[in-house]
């Protein structure tokens, strides 16, 4: 046969329209997909609800000052003072740290253009953020505490045009600081006092939550998503951000100890969770026996814990797989930790 | 090179008037099956249209299930040494003109048909073909594992080898080298593979039966080549190694999915070369294409051509599949002796283990169908070596998914046969353990595996639905109505909200559509024509009157 007579095509499958298939009278399973399970745990708009004011994108406290509002609602520039931090601190962190050393040292590149850059990645990590916290954004969601306290406002504003920021990622006690996490926890008091007394240990509060009266059924959801994809998936929730980039600055000094105990531990809170919300897990019921029963299975394992559905850790281009970048808890602990904890 | 490849599906290849199928594929989604079954048989569901082999492991069930049971024939294969896998891709159909038959590339999976590139051919064979194809699809011949069409001189044959030959066997079997290769005595044959999986032994073979010749290869991840190029230098040396150009596949700068294999060969680079092409089942590996020895391990399905210096062309745009190439680096680094030359390497997934797992859980059961039992075997020790470590059953318990739930039906013993009740959704659940010090490759594995089979063929028959007066004029519309009727285009349906349920309120007889399918397709044309003007079916009875009076006056024209 010659080859102009071969007829090699490209197959796709066929069109589902009209085909008469009986109504599915089965609950699925489906829960071998990570995001699969995240989007039936409902754990992103969830976490979205409780958290407005946080993402995993904005690691520091300060760089939310740069968004509060004078009395007559103004603004601060703040692209010049992006710059100001960098130089002030010898980009030890936070945004354009990793392009710093380079603009320094090229008499070339443009300053302008330099502070566009770090103008677009602070709006990009921090804006809608800012936003909420400050309560200066047009739709104000459901969790939102009510306007900050004009001392708070005005404290914000002085650091910010004082321009000193040498000390813009220590987190030594002040009045400021004070103040500022007095407003990050009322966002959400229980949850924050609970992780507070937790020592701001996830993997602690997720253990005593099924049994912790300072939490409402919402926080518990989230302590249970949160812990059941970590334990399902035998992967941590590091506190990185998804897309780490330049203007992602959470992933230094980062880390759990995801070890064997760490993802028992979080099995066993999955289950006891599970227990205390019983058909408010978002799972139907073939779904939650499956859940139970393979963590069960899991956690008393002998040997090193091995995940009940293995995934890849890394995915194809060797970038870091995470499911959890949306839930906002780990966020929300750095930030009570670097505001509230000791020095 | 880079050729755009025209799109198609199995109706548009195959036609939509069969009256029987016979279908051989690795992985089987239930809903991907039921919609292609339904489509080529025009709605005709009844147990005996269909005959769906599988391997166990590979069937992914659709709830309470959707294709009659009597169509699945699932495949437990036999586990002596290395594990084959049962992974032929081809669908043979008997329709009024004849048999057609559809090598492919892609399972009747959703994620082959839809999400990752597949290639398929068409064949019109001889009815001697079709009871061969039958037979081997039925029959899972343990001697005859690779099955190869040979499409020349304008017609197609099976290859029929001596013993069990691997499909490298039966490829060069049929290779010819042109006048001035054969009297200088040269070996400089070319190669161009491309497939997502790999062995490191499978280059080495290629690169060593051309020792003056080169291998373009295509692979889907960089990593993939890493290991192969590491390996295969290990072997080689670098210096053979240099004869490989490796490319990946991308469109618009990014990496593609898909899973083609392609296989061609030219003697040499001059005018008069001769050359070859495989399309099938097989990836480039030892218990793919290239075989143990001489010997195939996995049942495989794919068709060879032969042909002139232009085939070689044409096998490069094929193994490319209408992306563009990325030239691969060679690996840096020290040579990495770690993979062994039967070691298959590939695109991951997680569900790899599981299902790595699975086939070894279906060694040790047997299911009657006649007493609905499911038995396990008495074995001694129950071990397999998976991965390079040793395994142990640790249990297997028996399941029944129910509507809402899973629940646990027991422990199943050696020797222990478990009956398995009217309407119940079975299935088996295994735990392997690894055992300490059973291998160096320990570390990277969990200590525990778990792998869950259905028992489909056990299951409940699931509900048909009654036929009704617009789906029996669509029946009948068949054959022109799916691809140009379906949707117009502004992307509405036309005939009803449901297609396929649902007859066109404009009944006007599709001459447009017949034209077109006389053009692409003039035998199932006729065929239908034919079906029109004859046929005592009741479904046609109830199409207007005016179709039979101009499919009698098209049929005289015809």
């Amino acid at each position: 046969m010659s080859a102009t007579k071969l007829d090699i095509r490209v197959v796709e499958g066929l069109s589902r329209d009209g085909i008469p298939v009986p109504a599915e009278e089965f609950d699925p399973v489906r829960l071998t997909d990570p995001e699969e399970f995240r989007r039936l745990l409902g754990a992103q708009d969830l976490a979205r609800r409780l958290l407005p004011c946080i993402d995993t994108r904005a690691a520091h406290w300060r760089y939310y000052l740069f968004g509060a509002p004078s009395e007559r609602g103004r603004f601060l520039a703040s692209g010049p003072r992006l710059l100001s931090v960098l130089r002030q601190t010898e980009s030890r962190s936070g945004i354009g740290r990793r392009d710093f050393p380079n603009y320094r040292h090229d008499g070339r590149r443009s300053e302008r253009r330099f502070v566009e850059s770090l103008q677009w990645r602070f709006d990009n990590a921090y804006r809608s953020v800012i936003e909420v916290f400050w309560g200066t954004g047009d739709e104000l969601p459901s969790a939102y505490p009510g306007p900050p306290s004009s001392a708070l406002c005005a404290a914000a504003r002085e650091y910010v045009m004082a321009e000193d920021y040498g000390d813009f990622f220590s987190n030594q006690p002040s009045r400021l600081r004070y103040m500022f996490h007095a407003r990050l926890v009322s966002f959400r008091p229980g949850l924050a006092e609970y992780i507070s007394r937790k020592r701001h240990s996830l993997e602690r509060a997720a253990r005593g939550a099924a049994g912790s009266s300072a939490l409402e059924a919402e926080d518990r959801l989230l302590f249970f998503a949160w812990a059941v994809l970590q334990a399902y998936y035998g992967v941590a929730d590091d506190g990185s951000t998804p897309e780490a980039n330049d203007g992602d600055e959470s992933s230094d000094d980062e880390g759990v100890q995801d070890d064997d105990r760490y993802y028992r531990a979080l099995a066993r809170a999955s289950l006891d969770l599970m227990d205390k919300l019983d058909d408010r897990v978002g799972l139907n019921r073939k779904q939650a026996n499956t859940v139970r029963h393979r963590l069960w299975t899991a956690h008393r394992q002998k040997g090193g814990y091995q995940p009940p559905v293995l995934i890849w850790k890394l995915k194809n281009d060797g970038t870091r797989r995470r499911i959890f970048a949306s839930l906002r808890l780990y966020a929300y602990r750095r930030l009570l930790y670097s505001t509230g904890g000791a020095e | 090179m880079k050729k755009a490849f025209e799109k198609t599906n199995f109706v548009d290849v195959l036609g939509a008037d069969a009256r029987r199928i016979w279908a051989a594929s690795f992985t089987v989604d239930e809903h991907e099956a039921f919609v292609l079954a339904y489509r080529l048989l025009g709605g005709r569901i009844t147990d005996d249209s269909a005959h769906l082999t599988f391997e166990r492991r590979g069937f992914r069930r659709a709830g309470q299930g959707v294709v009659p049971r009597a169509w699945l024939h699932p495949f437990d294969v036999p586990a002596k040494g290395t594990v084959p896998t049962y992974h032929p891709k081809l669908m043979l159909v008997e329709t009024p003109a004849g048999y057609g038959l559809a090598v492919s590339t892609g399972n009747i999976a959703t994620d082959d048909l839809r999400h990752t590139r597949n290639l398929a051919i068409h064949l019109d064979v001889s009815a001697a073909v079709a009871e061969t194809t039958v037979a081997w699809i039925k029959r899972k011949p343990v001697g005859h594992r690779a099955l190869c069409f040979l499409a020349d001189n304008g017609g197609v044959g099976v290859v029929r080898p001596k013993g069990n030959a691997s499909t490298l066997s039966q490829f060069t079997a049929h290779l010819i080298r042109c006048s001035e290769c054969m009297r200088k005595r040269l070996r400089r044959g070319e190669w161009v593979v491309a497939a997502p999986f790999w062995s490191s032994g499978a280059l080495v073979k290629m690169l060593e039966a051309e020792p003056g010749g080169a291998v373009e290869a295509y692979f889907r991840t960089r990593s993939v080549w890493e290991r192969i190029a590491r390996a295969a230098r290990w072997v080689l040396g670098k210096e053979a190694l240099g004869r490989v150009s490796a490319c990946e596949l991308r469109e618009g700068g990014e990496v593609q999915r898909w899973h083609h294999k392609v296989v061609g060969w030219r003697c040499c680079g001059g005018r008069h070369a001769r050359s070859a092409l495989y399309v099938g089942s097989a990836n480039a590996t030892i218990c793919g294409f290239f075989g143990a020895g001489e010997h195939a391990v996995n049942w495989e399905s794919g068709v060879i051509w032969r042909g002139s210096a232009a085939l070689w062309d044409y096998a490069r745009s094929v193994a490319r599949a209408g992306f563009s190439a990325n030239r691969l680096p060679m690996p840096e680094g020290g040579d990495e002796a770690v993979v062994r030359p039967d070691d298959e390497i590939g695109a991951l997934d997680w569900e790899e283990m599981e299902r790595l797992f699975a086939a070894h859980l279906g060694r040790f059961i047997r299911v009657n169908r006649r007493t609905r039992e499911i038995g396990r075997y008495r074995s001694k020790g129950e071990r397999i070596r998976v991965l390079g470590c040793s395994w142990r059953l640790q249990s297997m318990r028996l399941r029944f998914e129910s509507r809402t739930e899973i629940r646990d039906g027991g422990i199943v013993r050696p020797g222990e046969r478990r009956w398995v009740p009217e309407g119940a959704c079975a299935q088996l659940h295994g735990v392997f353990e690894r055992e300490d010090g059973s291998g160096s490759a320990e570390t990277d594995l969990p200590r525990y595996a778990e792998a869950t089979l259905d028992i489909a063929e056990l299951d409940p028959e699931p509900k048909r639905l009654p036929g009704d007066r617009e789906s029996a004029i669509a029946s009948a519309l068949a054959g022109l109505w799916w691809a140009e009727w379906g949707h117009d285009s502004g992307g509405q349906q036309r005939g009803g909200a449901g297609g396929m349920g649902h007859a066109p309120d404009d009944v006007r007889f599709p001459f447009a559509d017949f034209y077109a399918l006389e053009r692409r397709r003039p035998l199932a044309a006729g065929a239908w024509i034919e079906r029109i003007a004859t046929s005592k079916e009741p479904a046609l009875e109830r199409l207007p009157e005016h179709w039979r009076a101009i499919a009698r006056e098209l049929r005289e024209a015809l």
